[in-house]
């Protein structure tokens, strides 16, 4: 299997073991699309408004000193974007229905994160 | 014919698993507050007086979702209506005030996503449960007060893991499937009645029963029963889910069988204080609830010979 | 009383009516009931029933939808109702009514007047 593929394969597991985890991607951190397990949205253009989301909290985190960032929770009436960075150069960003338990949703993330780090040769901190 | 079948006899049980009996002991000391799974995903079970009033679950949609995804009220109508209502104040009376639901379809909404998410619950049910205090979580947004007694509703999740099971099979394997529509379905000539369509819309190979059931906004048990049904036609195919490659970090924990009699109530032995922190209520509530147990082994033959 | 179990009791108004139970055509859960609940048909088998005939009503090239149903035995007439929803799974409002006591049409007419308002 082809790293593209590896790195789809372990969205497509994430998906599958968190419940109510509807679409996976990842992206670089500027925002362009690396690899997606998605339907019926446009990941492109998820994966730019992710790296906006996620550059905009790690500068209101570091202004106000409340040490680094873990996450951004956009919480909507019927669902959830999530955007974890994944080292300092790629995003993973997860959207899911009203169901998703965010709690057990950030362990899930962690283990995919540490796995995905390792397929982009990502250095996490 | 009976009443609410709040004094239930207990031991119709086949089994008593530790829901089971957490919730016998809730309705016994008649419990204001929540039962939390803390090993588990999210549950937790709401109770006034002893009376179920919400349950909070990922794996079913609540009544909000219901009402929100099916369209019956719409997003801005819902947020104005949140906000009118305020943090405590009574949503259901505002969205009937408004006109956004009328007051028997809200109460039907409620009593279906009540029955739906315990089937859920039960299909998977966690085997610790602690007790915590009502203000402990979310506020679950609709709940139904009077509450459903508990027996009520675990026999009737009961009854619909039976009837899956002779018209499908194992309901908690249907549960992790993810069907798809098949090429029959998009055939010239093959039809299908709405409700049946907009599942197969739904049918993408990557969405569990469950998260068709948030799509769409209907009850889990039901879209499940829709899914035999268009598996009988040849419509979808419910392909069996092989389990995950990576083992999920925080699966429920599981209670050795061996330490299970610690935590299971003996049957009709007087269950001991739960340990907790909340003070319990006195009276029950005035008032019917809206629900009342309908015996189904009472009913009679249709038509009658 | 809440104002669904209110609504299901009305049914018992008509004359001749035995007794009467709100269902939900899909899951078969019970809403509600009034009246001498033993003589309402099994709710699995009403929704059956009702699920089967819309099933071969649609393949047949019907058009429309199922509104009511009468089944007459000897002793009792079984009408079920569809219940008018804005949205949401149907729900069957199914009565028994004394065949002595009930002029048919009427009865039917009432419970669908019954079935309509039914979730106000």
């Amino acid at each position: 299997m082809s790293r593209q593929e590896d790195v789809v394969d372990e969205l497509r597991l994430l998906r599958e073991r968190t419940v109510g985890i509807t679409d996976c991607l990842v992206s670089t951190a500027d925002g362009m699309l690396v690899a997606a397990d998605s339907t019926g949205i446009q990941p492109e253009s998820v994966a730019a408004l992710g790296s906006v989301a996620l550059g905009l909290a790690k500068r209101t985190a570091a202004a106000v000193g409340l040490g680094s960032l873990r996450e951004v929770v956009t919480r909507c009436q019927s669902g959830y974007v999530v955007v974890y960075g994944i080292g300092e150069n790629a995003l993973l960003i997860l959207l899911g229905d009203e169901g998703l338990n965010t709690v057990s949703l950030h362990a899930q993330s962690r283990q995919s994160i540490e796995q995905l780090a390792k397929l982009l040769d990502i250095r996490l901190a | 014919m009976s009443g609410s079948g709040a004094d239930r006899d207990w031991s119709a049980f086949s089994s008593t698993t530790a829901l089971e009996g957490v919730l016998r002991q809730a309705h016994y000391e008649r419990f204001t507050g929540r039962l939390a799974a803390p090993g588990s995903v999210g549950v937790e079970i709401c109770l006034v007086d002893g009376l179920v009033t919400a349950i909070l679950t990922p794996a079913a949609p609540g009544p909000d979702s219901v009402l929100l995804r099916s369209g019956r009220v719409s997003q801005v109508e819902w947020s104005r209506a949140v906000d009118t209502a305020g943090e405590h104040g009574r949503l259901d009376e505002t969205l009937v005030s408004r006109s956004l639901v009328h007051g028997g379809e809200l109460d039907v909404v409620r009593i279906s996503a009540l029955f739906d998410a315990m089937f859920a619950v039960c299909l998977d049910a966690p085997e610790d449960w602690e007790a915590q205090p009502p203000e402990s979580g979310i506020e679950p947004p609709l709940p139904l007060v009077p509450g459903i007694p508990p027996a009520l509703l675990l026999t009737e999740a009961d009854r619909r893991s039976t009837t899956l099971s002779r018209r499908w099979g194992s309901p908690a394997q249907l549960a992790r499937t993810r069907p798809h529509v098949t090429a029959k379905a998009t055939q010239a000539g093959t039809s299908a009645i709405e409700r049946h369509r907009e599942i197969l819309l739904c049918a993408n190979g990557r969405r569990t029963p469950r998260d068709i059931a948030f799509v769409l906004g209907r009850g889990v048990y039901a879209v499940m029963t829709d899914l035999g049904r268009l598996e009988n036609r040849g419509m979808v195919q419910i392909k069996e889910q092989a389990a995950p490659a990576t083992l999920p970090s925080v699966a429920p924990r599981r209670i050795e069988a061996a330490s299970q009699a610690t935590t299971v109530l003996p049957e009709h032995a007087v269950p001991e204080q739960l340990p907790r922190r909340v003070q319990q209520t006195a009276a029950r509530a005035e008032g019917m609830t809206p629900y009342q147990g309908f015996d189904r082994t009472r009913a009679g033959d249709y038509p009658p010979s | 009383m809440s104002d669904l179990a209110a609504s299901i009791s009305r049914v018992l108004d008509g004359e001749g009516i035995l007794a009467s139970m709100l269902v939900d055509a899909t899951t078969s859960l019970v809403y509600g009931f009034a009246g001498e609940g033993a003589l309402l048909p099994d709710p699995d088998e009403s929704t059956e029933l009702v699920q089967l005939l819309v099933e071969s009503l649609h393949e047949a090239g019907g058009n429309g939808e199922l509104e009511s149903l009468i089944v007459t035995t000897s002793q009792c007439h079984y009408l079920t109702h569809v219940v008018p929803r804005h949205r949401g799974d149907d729900l069957l409002l199914v009565t028994v009514a004394d065949r002595a006591r009930t002029n048919l049409a009427l009865a039917d007419r009432a419970m669908a007047v019954q079935a309509g308002s039914v979730l106000a």
